[in-house]
């Protein structure tokens, strides 16, 4: 079995999840406030879809398939209203199957039932009600479980009892069992594989910076701002460089534990920061003038799923892409107005010449040294150090 | 980006194709860097007659323009025979030929130059033995041609000059009065470095029926060359190897070289320039597909692949398991290049510790302390030697590794860091490995120094720890080694 790619995919953008029932508001209304910002991009092909509608659905999920992505993670929450946990992933269900499944991220934060102590009875309940929210489609099985991303494991007021009782209600549902992943970027004691979770997953951009901000503004900058003569986004938002960025984040990735990766072709999140504070990507090649650097994102992804390749077990060799309809962070895959089906055909390329180079190896024999033959040499390495 | 038209009795049929990264799917063709765009003409030409076996006229798109079948059938207007419909200037948009080119005359495509109409269809002219007019199409100008395209291209008008004098040297062959042409040799112009030597070789190996019958090589790698078991012939090359720094560019070499070979060479062979065109990591093909490509095969599916096959050639070392004894090559020439100082310093110590005998290639006193022995075996014949007194070679993307990888077929473990270890290491078997530390920089073809974190050393090496586990690994599955 190859890297399989699952992406993450914002199922809001259809009619009833929407706030006012117009799903693409949000995105064709944003405008840049400021000229350092890059303009939030529209799609092309794909068009603003309904993703209720069964053919844009159908439309979505070719797309992705056609890429090489074997997934969406679909997000799982909390809906006070509804007094139910929703995914919005029921237009996709009938479209998974034949090697395309589901996998999901729990947003716990603003779940806050979970972040305190409650009864034995309730927290039964509301787990129980979470795993029938993630009972929709065909699961994209991790070592044989449904995979469930916790956004954020530390709110989690009992997580080892909390996990426990999901696996528990998982299994009472039917479900072939929960692979769970902490939205965390490194676990070097194993405090996470201990608390019950199977492995760890890079952060977004926004969550984990990886490297410093290529801007780093001074008091000066302050006053300048706060005298108007200079744009505020220079004191209050930070810019990363995307080449560095990328591969900080891959840079001995072994060494902070089981880690999945997660590529993403461009990020910016001004519109999520109309105060400021936002973050940007940048192409350095493009002296800043593009979000996207599609030659270094190729190889980001396709290293990723090399890497993936030799230090995770079979079922278990997943990289996450973030995003597949990302548009209101300029992450997005599908294709737009802006860049035409550049990253689409990016990210298609990259997937195709990853999965040749694996199948390339896959015929050889598994690697197969004893953990004491591998703890010597390690100590050894260490001791080495130390001479 | 290539396309082609089948014409057959008044219809006509569109073909599209992509250059693959990977999946070499019907509507792929394998990239290729050091094919002749006129390689690529004769690909198409051979798709379309393969998918519609009663075409008359074949019509393929110039393969340096992006272009599609539907934009070329436009621009066709009442041509009924062979003609290469060109732009105002003259730069070739299309050609329009009959299936007998194809089949009988292919390998005259691949001297095409693909950037000037007329030059082509003078040539087309003479082996068809027909007039190939020159039709104008009314088009933008495609001007000057760039170094770089966003398709790959790596071309640039010095390197088309050499493509068109080539194609005018053969041009001048076949207008000679009589048929000799009909019998000269085909000559590839790949004459260095001397990797290149053994990846063309191994190409030619797996190619049933080649392009070429000749292989203009740099007379220094004659030693190289008796060891690869080319089946082509060689035409030696008395010049010393295009300098790695970059002081001599390819086109200007290209054309010494010519001068050094002599008219005599010119007379008597068409040769094509086989040198880089495309840019060669943008798809992870090995370097030896790329090449078998250039020699006429067609690869059509990644199961005949040299990644995904059984190596050609296996040795293995006779010696007793104990001592495990692994030579290096680590030294690549500049920083960059070579593994890490303080990554092998590491590495020795550690091998030390665990037993295991290390030779390094090249005069490395420095590790002395640590047991290693220096050998010299820069050369390929006490290279060959001193590779078959050890069990295990572990070795840069350099001519050593490559070497003893696809002419001994010896165990090695292939270390890569600014160069992609697909293209020049490939598919891994009982005998192979390939370690880096899959960054995301990689391939950078940084030169003097990281071009992202601007030290003289590569980050993409992978530490000792991974080495050694992979020597150990290869030691215990191939001579039952216990570490």
């Amino acid at each position: 079995m190859s890297v399989r790619v699952l992406a993450f995919f914002d199922t809001r953008y259809q009619p009833e999840l929407a706030e006012g029932g117009d799903p693409w508001r949000a995105l064709r209304e944003a405008r840049p406030p400021s000229r350092q910002h890059f303009a939030l991009d529209q799609p092309s092909t794909l068009g603003m879809y309904d993703l209720s509608d069964q053919n844009a659905a159908a439309n979505v999920v070719l797309f992705a398939r056609n890429a090489g992505v074997d997934g969406f993670v679909v997000d799982v929450m909390w809906d006070e209203g509804r007094q139910a946990y929703v995914t919005g992933a029921e237009p996709l269900a009938h479209l998974t199957g034949d090697g395309f499944g589901l996998a999901f991220q729990w947003r716990n934060g603003p779940d806050v039932f979970w972040q305190a102590a409650a009864s034995a009875e309730a927290r039964q309940e509301r787990a129980a009600a979470l795993i029938r929210a993630i009972k929709v489609g065909a699961p994209a099985l991790m070592d044989g479980r449904v995979p469930v991303i916790v956004k954020y494991p530390k709110m989690l007021f009992d997580p080892a009892e909390t996990l426990d009782l999901l696996r528990r209600e998982a299994a009472a549902a039917g479900l072939p069992g929960l692979y769970l992943l902490a939205c965390r970027a490194e676990d070097p004691e194993g405090k996470y594989h201990r608390r019950g979770f199977d492995a760890l997953v890079d952060p977004g951009p926004a969550e984990w910076q990886s490297c410093p901000p290529s801007n780093k503004p001074t008091g000066l900058d302050y006053l300048e701002v706060m005298a108007g003569l200079r744009d505020s986004v220079d004191y209050m938002d930070r810019f990363y460089d995307y080449p560095l960025f990328a591969v900080a984040r891959m840079i001995n990735r072994e060494q902070r534990g089981k880690v999945l990766a997660r590529v993403f072709p461009g990020y910016f999140d001004w519109q999520k920061h109309p105060e400021g504070g936002a973050m940007h990507l940048v192409n350095r090649k493009s002296n800043g003038t593009q979000p996207v650097d599609r030659h270094l994102y190729g190889l980001f992804f396709e290293n990723a799923m090399l890497w993936t390749r030799g230090h995770l077990p079979v079922e278990e060799r997943v990289v996450f892409l973030d995003s597949w309809n990302g548009w209101l962070t300029g992450s997005q895959v599908e294709p737009s107005l802006l860049d035409g089906d550049l990253v689409y055909n990016a990210t298609r390329a990259a997937i195709d010449r990853a999965r040749y180079v694996i199948k390339s190896r896959d015929t050889a024999p598994e690697d197969k040294l004893d953990d004491a033959v591998k703890e010597r040499i390690a100590l050894l390495c260490e001791a080495a150090k130390n001479f | 980006m290539f396309c082609g038209l089948s014409m057959a009795g008044g219809r006509v049929e569109g073909f599209d194709f992509e250059v693959s990264k990977g999946r070499l799917a019907p509507n792929e063709i394998i990239d290729s860097s050091t094919s002749p765009p006129g390689r690529f003409l004769l690909e198409v030409g051979r798709r379309v007659l393969k998918a519609k076996p009663q075409t008359d006229l074949v019509a393929v798109g110039n393969p340096l323009l992006p272009l599609k079948s539907e934009q070329i059938a436009g621009w066709l207007g009442k041509g009924h025979g062979p003609a290469v419909i060109t732009d105002e200037d003259g730069f070739p948009l299309v050609y329009l030929l009959p299936r007998e080119m194809f089949e009988d005359w292919a390998r005259f495509l691949t001297v095409l130059c693909c950037c000037d109409g007329k030059i082509d269809g003078r040539l087309l002219a003479g082996v068809l033995g027909t007039a190939v007019p020159l039709l104008k199409a009314a088009v933008p100008k495609i001007g000057r041609y760039p170094v770089s395209t966003a398709t790959g291209w790596f071309q640039g008008r010095d390197r088309q000059n050499v493509l068109k004098m080539l194609a005018l040297n053969a041009t001048r062959l076949i207008e000679e009065p009589g048929e000799r042409w009909k019998s000269l040799p085909f000559a590839v112009f790949h004459p260095y470095h001397a990797g290149s030597i053994v990846f063309f070789a191994a190409a030619a190996r797996k190619v049933e029926t080649p392009l070429y019958q000749q292989h203009v090589v740099c007379s220094t790698y004659r030693d190289i060359w008796d060891y690869a078991g080319s089946p082509l012939q060689p035409v030696w090359l008395k010049l010393p190897w295009l300098p790695r720094d970059n002081s001599v560019g390819e086109p200007q070499y290209a054309l010494h070289s010519f001068e050094r070979l002599g008219q005599d060479v010119m007379d008597n062979s068409f040769i094509t320039f086989n040198r880089y065109s495309r840019t060669s990591g943008s798809a992870s093909f090995h370097r030896i597909d790329h090449d078998r490509f250039a020699l006429g095969d067609s690869l059509d599916s990644p199961e005949v692949t040299a990644q995904w096959q059984a190596p050609d050639v296996r040795g293995r070392c006779v010696l007793p398991a104990e001592p495990l004894k692994v030579l290096f090559h680590i030294n690549g020439g500049l920083p960059i290049k070579s593994y890490p100082s303080d990554h092998a310093r590491l590495l020795f110590r550690t091998l030390q510790g665990l037993g295991i005998q290390a030779s390094v290639i090249g005069h490395r006193p420095d590790l002395a302390g640590f047991g290693v022995i220096s050998v010299d075996a820069e050369e390929t014949e006490p290279l060959h030697k001193a590779v078959s007194e050890h069990h295990i070679f572990v070795g840069l993307d350099s001519f050593p590794h490559h070497f003893v990888r696809n002419v001994m077929g010896w165990p090695t473990i292939g270390l890569f860091g600014n160069t992609l270890a697909a293209n020049f290491g490939g598919g891994w078997n009982e005998q192979y490995r390939t370690l880096d530390a899959s960054l995301p920089c990689n391939p950078c073809g940084g030169d003097a120094k990281c071009p992202l974190f601007g030290r003289k050393e590569c980050a993409n090496y992978v530490g000792p720890g991974p080495l050694i586990s992979a020597i150990v690994e290869m030691g215990r599955r191939l001579y039952g080694f216990h570490a």
